[in-house]
């Protein structure tokens, strides 16, 4: 399995390509090996010459692993562009290839009119004192709560005024209408760039004391990973950087002044539902989850956390550099937020 | 690219390292995902060295 791979906005091409000659390479290679071990000989003549049939067995399994390193290759080829799908197999990016004209019709035929979304009032449910800031992706996507509609806030003190990291989660499938965060808000938000979740996210910032000039980190899964961006595309507020999880950011085409860190699976069928992640502004991540799962269990936050933890572990200069600047460094307190639901 | 009437497997292992060897070395892209693709292409490298060596070895 390779290891996760970034692909920011402005080089995607120039990976884009070195990735498919490294494919066409592999292919080449694990087809050259797996020949090797037929000119060896049978299996069973292997099993006349033990040391024979050794070598025949380590031939045999390095040709899979080279076959198998070539199909995740071309799952994040197919995952930073789709149309490229004919010149990979996409053995594990399928989910782009086949979500991506479904969703552009989506795009394309949504009424992007501007809808007036009701003031969504929240509520505090939970606070706690000495909270240490996060230090890197990892530690902020823990913070991320497990429940669809709470947003955590953290404040932090420094020498300048408070800053803040904002955590939001993502869909809630269990429930309806009656929750911001239920699955129609993503609908809601492609057709009209509003949604509910959105209203009640930015009411949880102000009763939590952020203004438009205090700088802010927000971290997303899913839906959350929608807000993030519709926030920071926003201009109202002072955003350091946002970082996203399985979220569809290829919605978000205009470039953005401030660092986003997107993380996403080949696997995953929410991202490719924004479409392109060329044209999502930032870095992306892709990487394939740990263990290899299809469809919806793709799409889990649990699968995403091994991912983000081998992220973190490929220590990443830029990725290091932008969690130094944007990492608060005193203790501060958390303040977990719900949306009201209406009966 | 090496060619034989009837390539051994020796051979074929060896034009697959020379396939591999090119792969690593061909220029146009850096960073990470530069280092994760050759930090996992030289581990396939070195087993196919050892085998070239196991199957010289075996005549």
């Amino acid at each position: 399995m390779i290891p996760p791979i970034p692909v920011s906005t402005g080089t995607f091409r120039y990976t884009l390509d070195a990735l498919i000659l490294r494919s066409s390479d592999l292919d080449r290679i694990a087809a050259l090996v797996a020949h090797a071990a037929f000119a060896l000989g049978s299996a069973g003549q292997a099993l006349f010459d033990p040391i024979r049939g050794e070598i025949r067995w380590e031939i045999e399994r390095l040709a899979q692993e080279i076959a198998t390193v070539r199909a995740d290759i071309d799952g994040v080829i197919a995952t930073i562009d789709p149309a490229e799908s004919d010149r990979a197999s996409i053995a594990t990016g399928v989910p782009w290839s086949a979500i991506r004209p479904m969703s552009q019709w989506m795009i394309d035929h949504s009424p992007w009119e501007s809808t007036a979304t009701s003031f969504v009032p929240i509520h505090v449910f939970d606070r706690a004192g000495d909270v240490a800031p996060p230090k890197n992706l990892a530690e902020r996507m823990a913070r991320i709560p497990d429940d669809g509609g709470d947003i955590r806030i953290d404040r932090f003190e420094s020498p300048s005024g408070p800053r803040f990291e904002v955590y939001v989660s993502g869909t809630d499938f269990r429930d309806g209408p009656e929750n911001p965060w239920w699955f129609g808000s993503n609908v809601e938000f492609l057709a009209s760039g509003q949604s509910r979740s959105l209203s009640a996210t930015e009411s949880a910032l102000a009763e939590a004391g952020v203004t438009g000039t205090t700088p802010i980190v927000i971290t997303g899964y899913s839906q959350g990973g929608i807000i993030a961006m519709a926030l920071a595309s926003s201009t109202r507020y002072n955003v350091d950087a946002v970082f996203t999880i399985g979220a569809p950011t290829g919605l978000f085409t205009s470039p953005l002044t401030v660092p986003t860190v997107h993380v996403a699976h080949p696997q995953d069928p929410v991202p490719a539902l924004g479409g392109d992640l060329r044209q999502s502004p930032g870095t992306t991540w892709i990487a394939h989850p740990q263990s290899r799962v299809v469809g919806t269990d793709a799409h889990l936050a649990e699968t995403y956390g091994p991912t983000i933890e081998s992220i973190v572990a490929a220590n990443d200069p830029d990725l290091s550099q932008l969690d130094k600047r944007v990492s608060a460094v005193a203790n501060g307190s958390a303040t977990w937020f719900r949306a009201s639901t209406t009966e | 690219m090496l060619t034989y009437a009837t390539p051994t497997a020796a051979q074929l292992v060896d034009e697959a390292i020379l396939v591999l060897e090119q792969s690593i070395t061909r220029g146009g892209w850096f960073g990470p995902a530069r280092n994760a693709f050759d930090a996992l292409a030289e581990g396939f490298r070195t087993r196919l060295v050892v085998l070239s060596c196991q199957l010289r070895a075996l005549g």
